[in-house]
């Protein structure tokens, strides 16, 4: 890491938010621990010690991660000797990187993933509760159910699918949006017919009141279409994996087929897109740094929707107040 | 969390000693591993008169996962003469969570005191001893006081209002000789004007005391100890060989000169560099239990068939174990080597050499893949002879790594036996990264692996290579393109 010279001035830096592609076939505990083991190593790599700092000064080339012989022309205090490498041992552990992420993916579905670093695990309950908009693409294919509805699963029953036709299907799909914005009012906790609904609506999306609504879907729309393989885009809050697949499977029976879901990739979180995401090869220290600084912009309370977020934001900021005192102590 | 301490140390009234500086923090602290903090710390007393006292606290001490305010410490305190009114020396010296065990030591608490004194006169009376082996006694008695006195509750202690639960801290180390006991013994006892300056003379000469209670970690004792200091010099990381169960303990309180020395020796007699010395001790310290005459045997042995001496000190650098490995066991690896692949001497020695880490690696292992190889994937012995020779590392793979990548390979790539027996290595290379770079191959048209066509994209140019080489060479577009079409999978 060419920017930093001393570790713990690295380490202090390691506060935000991080946007990450999360890779399918991956759960998302692997994909955490992959980073924080990642940023320790880095972090080992510089100087950590105060005998380090001096030695990479005489020789800027120095590499504190391969075994190190002491230079026994320099008699080195007894003292000093404890706070060296080869006795404290690493003095970054990847338990030592807090992260925190908001709204898991399934080890089955991709895209992206918003996970909080450090002091920035505070701002994680503030983003779940701002209730962003999460923007997918469904994969599904015609012609078999499967006991776990994806195509590894057990094949339970094959059917034809020849008689499905864009048209059909997007009759299908715009049925189950319908149905779904029926339920918009009553997820976000208010009478469709009051005032209430009325000034919400007028304000923009009518969103969820909380978390623990059934998923309400906004979108579906068919993006693409050859048989049998299909892909949808959906527009949701609320919603979780499984009941995308289990989506993909009641459509498929709706249009007197049957449907396996293929895929799952999210989009968009909110404000965060596909472009804000770091793949597997970007999680690195130092362009994960710029990650956060880029999301930074994003959480400014103008940002954040939902209700009550001034308030939360006032909250979050006199806690972060005590806790950034006691953090510079450290 | 050091700083934590001091943050709190600083508001709790009544203490008398305050910390003024906090010279030196090296503090690895999170909720699972080991909390190895070490203060400085430099303490005025109110009393101008009195001494300045430097005081090491060499703390271990294990947080634990959910609650912050549960942490115990091993302390050893090493007392200097500080004599204020109201100094009280709090040794925390719990095994366990603050909560459950801690007993407090408090010397100036007149209940404490008298039950100290109590110790104190049995002591000298059990032993009989002068003066100054007194004092030496009751420092013991001070260190395993902790075990015996009386556990002292928060409620005498009104005036002191320590956050238990929070901190550790001595605010105060107060040499205890039996001189010193006997001048406290009036009716304040807390107040150690009384004493001559002979006395607090004394209290200085008084050797530092022996580390209170076993440590966590080896640093506590690399001060004291000339084996670890060498140890340490020669590059030896103390914090690996603490993990290797009783190999600590030993070195603790090892000799140099009839432990250490010798087998330094030895290993420079089989070929091991000076500057590798350290690396070797590292991963094997247990070598410096084992007999020397054992180890020499095994070398032996080596040397008997035919391995040269430098291909002997390259397999003791690149994997220690092979010391402490008995030579029937050495021997049982190498035969199998050889029966079961068919192999000359020469590829034996050669297999041996390329991964030195084969000869301690289990024995079944090796059997359960080279089965696996043959019966589930179908490798003739041929070609896993070639594999063997090639790359000996795929015989490290686990069985489940073998089987996807062999998965992909042949189901979705469309490889033969013959393509992965060209480079066996892409066993051990991830399969994110295969099918990475074969759906983008796909995407541009050059998913080409048959060798007698032209634009042929061996399996070696596919898997090595960083992804701007891979981008360049082989897929020909940028890897912009590459990154943005990760995104879409």
């Amino acid at each position: 890491m060419p920017r930093f010279e001393w570790a713990p001035a690295a380490f202090r830096r390691l506060n935000g938010l991080l946007c990450v592609y999360k890779p399918a076939d991956v759960s998302v505990v692997p994909v955490l621990r992959k980073i924080q083991f990642n940023l320790a190593k880095e972090l080992n790599a510089l100087p950590c010690y105060k005998v380090e700092s001096e030695m990479r000064k005489a020789n800027p080339n120095t590499d504190f991660t391969a075994p190190m012989v002491l230079d026994t022309s320099v008699p080195v205090p007894a003292e000093d000797l404890m706070e060296h490498r080869l006795v404290l041992g690493q003095r970054y552990l990847p338990e030592d990187i807090k992260l925190s992420h908001i709204h898991s993916l399934s080890r089955f579905s991709s895209g992206v993933l918003l996970i909080g670093v450090g002091r920035g695990i505070r701002k994680v309950d503030l983003l779940s509760s701002s209730k962003f908009l999460r923007v997918y693409h469904v994969k599904g294919r015609f012609g078999m159910a499967t006991s776990d509805f994806t195509p590894s699963g057990k094949i339970i029953e094959r059917t034809s699918y020849r008689h499905i036709h864009p048209i059909k299907l997007d009759k299908v799909l715009a049925s189950v949006q319908s149905s779904h914005l029926r339920n918009m009012f009553h997820y976000a906790g208010v009478d469709p017919h009051s005032q209430a609904a009325y000034e919400l609506a007028a304000q923009g999306l009518v969103r969820p009141q909380d978390s623990h609504t059934p998923p309400m879907i906004y979108r579906v729309k068919c993006i693409d279409f050859q048989p049998p393989d299909f892909t949808l885009e959906i527009h949701a809050i609320n919603e979780f994996c499984d009941y995308f697949m289990r989506m993909i499977h009641d459509i498929g029976l709706q249009l007197r087929s049957t449907a396996v879901c293929t895929g799952i990739r999210r989009l968009r979180y909110g404000h965060f897109d596909v472009s804000h995401a770091l793949l597997r090869q970007q999680w690195n220290f130092e362009d994960i740094l710029d990650n956060m600084k880029q999301n930074a912009a994003m959480l400014t309370p103008d940002k954040l929707a939902g209700e009550g977020i001034m308030e939360k934001i006032e909250s979050q900021e006199s806690t972060d107040d005590r806790k950034r005192i006691e953090d510079e102590i450290l | 969390m050091a700083a934590l301490w001091l943050h709190k140390l600083t508001c709790v009234g009544g203490v008398r000693t305050r910390i003024l500086a906090v010279s030196k923090i090296c503090c690895r602290s999170n909720s699972s591993s080991i909390l190895n903090a070490r203060l400085r710390l430099t303490c005025h007393t109110e009393r101008p008169e009195q001494e300045r006292a430097t005081f090491e606290l060499a703390t271990s001490c294990p947080a634990l996962a959910v609650n912050k305010h549960t942490f115990c410490t091993y302390t050893s305190c090493y007392h200097s003469c500080i004599q204020s009114k109201n100094s009280m020396v709090r040794c925390f010296s719990s095994q366990r969570s603050v909560t459950d065990d801690t007993e407090l030591y408090s010397l100036t608490d007149a209940q404490g005191l008298k039950k100290h004194q109590q110790s104190q006169h049995s002591e000298t009376q059990d032993t009989g001893t002068d003066s100054q082996s007194t004092g030496l006694h009751s420092e013991s008695s001070f260190e395993s006081s902790p075990c015996e006195s009386t556990p002292v509750s928060n409620s005498t202690d009104s005036q002191d209002s320590y956050i238990l639960a929070d901190t550790v801290f001595v605010s105060g180390a107060v040499q205890q000789s039996s001189n010193m006991l006997d001048s406290l013994n009036t009716e304040d006892p807390s107040d150690l004007s009384q004493l001559t300056q002979e006395e607090l003379e004394q209290l200085k000469d008084l050797p530092d005391p022996k580390p209170i209670q076993p440590s966590y970690n080896l640093a506590p004792y690399v001060a004291k100890s000339e084996v670890l200091q060498k140890l340490v010099g020669l590059g030896v990381d103390l914090s690996a060989v603490e993990k290797v169960s009783d190999a600590a303990d030993f070195v603790v309180q090892a000799n140099w000169d009839v432990d250490i020395q010798p087998r330094l020796l030895f290993l420079r007699d089989v070929g091991v560099d000076d500057s590798q010395l350290g690396h070797v001790l590292t991963k094997n310290p247990l070598l410096l239990k084992e007999d020397v005459e054992d180890m020499q045997m095994r070398i032996d042995y080596m040397h008997s068939k035919k391995f040269s001496k430098d291909e002997v000190s390259y397999i003791v650098k690149k994997a220690p174990l092979t010391l402490l490995l008995p030579v029937k066991y050495i021997d049982k690896k190498l035969g199998f080597l050889q029966t079961s692949f068919h192999l000359t001497g020469d590829e034996v020695r050669l297999v041996a050499t390329k991964l030195p880490k084969i000869v301690p690696w289990k024995l079944q292992k090796l059997k359960d893949i080279r089965f696996y190889m043959k019966e589930m994937l179908g490798f003739s012995d041929k070609e896993q002879k070639a594999m063997l020779l090639a790359t000996p590392r795929v015989y490290l793979s686990s069985k489940h790594q073998l089987g996807e990548r062999f998965d992909f390979l042949c189901s979705t790539m469309g490889l033969t036996h013959r393509h992965l027996c060209a480079w066996p290595a892409v066993f051990r290379t991830r399969l994110h990264i295969l099918k990475q770079r074969h759906r983008f191959l796909l995407l541009v048209g050059r998913a080409q692996y048959d060798p007698t066509q032209e634009n042929y994209v061996s399996l070696k140019a596919l898997v090595s290579g960083k992804d701007r080489d891979f981008c360049f060479h082989v897929a020909k577009a940028s890897t912009a393109q590459f990154y943005n079409f990760l995104k879409t999978l």
